[in-house]
């Protein structure tokens, strides 16, 4: 096999989990909670209101992963939006540890399909931006900086702009700056959906490896019922007309992974909520 | 295709050389008409614009022979060379250029200046847009050659007033640009940046000064083009020399030769200008190429 840029970072040489934080001590992850969140918008064009996602209530708990499955128009991305700060919610409030949600900030990391990668800097500049808050030292910055890259395999791409690279790598660049900012949570917005089947696996494979070594609150939206088999603790299904979680699926305890038949059951329960008959 | 097709399928050993590295086509002989192809583009191009310049200086000569306008007001491109070389000669070329080009670029500098620091506060700040939004909009019709009086009871004839008739059209021409460009920026980069802590003065330094970079640029080359159209009502309001100053001259004595030339020489300072911006605009938004 030629050890393509792509396939370089499911070598057994990463350095992951040699990252101390940046403030010092080991990053700390938090829980999030919605409490009866909901997110009504107006069209400005026929002032019809839509309720993108009604009330809820979910807790996530600190290090977890867990997927938000739906078809388009399910409220996935707005929940997400909602924990990032993005939309302003109609009702409820939502939380991270002890501190309420009011708008975007560092201890949330967001990953989104079309990557959001500064087109006029660097990968490493793009890396280093994650950096800023902690007020380094400019050399010590772009170490940090060039040891997270590495830790998704482009350790020798530091010095390319995004428009010189991949989509792959781009996103991979993107993982690594959010990871850089050691988030208390790490919210992803269908973050492989434009890449091709080869290189979503071995993202996948990079984000497990890399939330083994950390203790991130992971949200991860997704509307591929296997992506989310594949990757998450957790599964809460949810549905269009309102926006809406239909169902809590705890696979903590489950052997999906290495069982066919079950992981086929579980499958066909999924759709089973997802396609009523 | 039943060829392709059982080598597409051979085993690997088959095609892997004895060195034991993996097969791949020859460097050298793609590279090469790589290049070769570049270099034809390049002389295509370089080709196909001087047979535009032949062929317009031969229809230019067709037309001034033919005798379809009188020959005493159309020169040929001869005798619109043999005024260059005069005009040249006499050092009326040389003193013209100087004057028209230090308006020009005082005018332009100044403009662009103000333009740009305009567009970005109206387009980055509500409250500015509020406030100088509908004055730039009241402005923007008004012409520059509309102006010409104003400036010559403020300043007289002097270089004061063409810099300001300059430096007027020039704010108007690259705040729309500058403005829109800034307004425009995808609101994901600074969403991102927010969301990273970064603090509003580096927002601004990081994200959106080089996000607005593609539409400085095309402010300041459509910025350079008005420059020269706002020069020309500058001098023609009054001067005592630059380019147009001249044209009007030579108009009260006929002398349409004479009137060619400081017609093109309008017309190659302006591609010149353009030119120079693009070129070195482009290499500093260099990501936005593609």
């Amino acid at each position: 096999m030629t050890s393509t840029a792509d396939s370089a970072m499911t070598s057994n040489e990463m350095t992951v989990a040699s990252h101390n934080s940046a403030v010092g001590g080991a990053p700390r992850s938090e829980a999030i909670f919605l409490e009866q969140a909901s997110v009504t918008y107006r069209s400005k064009r026929s002032g019809e209101l839509t309720v993108a996602l009604a009330a809820t209530d979910v807790t996530f708990e600190a290090g977890s992963f867990t997927a938000l499955l739906g078809p388009t128009g399910c409220g996935k991305t707005t929940l997400l939006n909602a924990v990032a700060g993005f939309v302003e919610l109609t009702s409820g409030c939502v939380r991270i540890g002890d501190r309420k949600i009011i708008k975007p900030g560092p201890d949330r990391a967001v990953v989104l399909q079309q990557y959001a990668l500064m087109p006029w800097m660097t990968a490493l500049a793009n890396v280093e931006m994650a950096l800023e808050r902690f007020q380094l030292s400019r050399s010590e910055r772009a170490a940090r900086a060039r040891s997270f890259l590495e830790s998704v395999g482009l350790g020798g791409a530091a010095r390319k702009y995004p428009g010189e690279m991949s989509g792959g790598m781009q996103q991979r660049v993107a993982l690594a700056r959010a990871m850089a900012a050691e988030p208390s949570a790490l919210l992803m917005d269908e973050p492989f959906g434009a890449l091709d089947a080869i290189t979503r696996i071995a993202m996948q494979r990079l984000l497990m490896q890399l939330w083994s070594q950390t203790t991130t609150t992971v949200l991860f939206v997704t509307h591929d019922v296997n992506e989310a088999l594949d990757l998450a603790e957790r599964i809460l299904l949810m549905s269009p007309g309102p926006g809406r979680i239909v169902a809590d699926l705890d696979l903590r305890h489950s052997d999906l992974r290495t069982n066919a038949l079950e992981r086929e059951k579980m499958y066909q329960e999924i759709l089973g909520y997802l396609l009523p008959a | 295709m039943a060829t392709l097709t059982t080598r597409r399928f051979r085993p690997a050993a088959e095609v892997t050389p004895a060195s034991g590295e993996t097969a791949r086509p020859t460097d050298s002989a793609p590279v090469r008409s790589f290049r070769s192809n570049v270099a034809g583009r390049v002389v295509r191009t370089a080709a196909t614009r001087m047979a535009v310049v032949v062929f317009c200086l031969v229809a230019w000569e067709v037309v001034a022979r033919s005798g379809i306008i009188s020959k005493a007001l159309f020169p040929t491109p001869l005798e619109t060379w043999q005024s260059a070389r005069s005009l040249w000669r006499t050092g009326v070329v040389g003193s013209d250029l100087r004057a028209s080009l230090g308006r020009v670029a005082v005018g332009f500098a100044i403009g662009a200046t103000v333009g740009t620091a305009i567009g970005f506060a109206t387009g980055y700040s509500k409250a500015c847009s509020a406030v100088l939004g509908p004055i730039i909009t009241f402005l923007r019709p008004i012409p520059a050659i509309a102006v010409v009086p104003l400036s010559t009871a403020w300043f007289g004839i002097g270089q004061k007033g063409k810099y300001f008739i300059v430096a007027y059209a020039v704010v108007l021409a690259v705040w729309l640009y500058v403005h829109d460009g800034v307004a425009r920026i995808p609101p994901v980069y600074v969403r991102v940046a927010r969301g990273y802590g970064l603090r509003p003065i580096k927002i601004l330094g990081k994200i959106v000064l080089p996000a607005t970079g593609p539409s400085i640029v095309s402010a300041l080359r459509y910025g350079s083009s008005v420059a020269f159209l706002a020069l020309v009502a500058a001098e023609l309001g009054g001067a005592q020399n630059g380019i147009a100053y001249r044209l009007q001259v030579d108009s009260q004595f006929l002398q349409t030769g004479r009137i060619f030339v400081g017609l093109i020489e309008l017309g190659i300072l302006g591609v010149a200008a353009d030119f120079l911006i693009a070129t070195v605009g482009n290499r500093l938004v260099h990501w936005s190429s593609t």
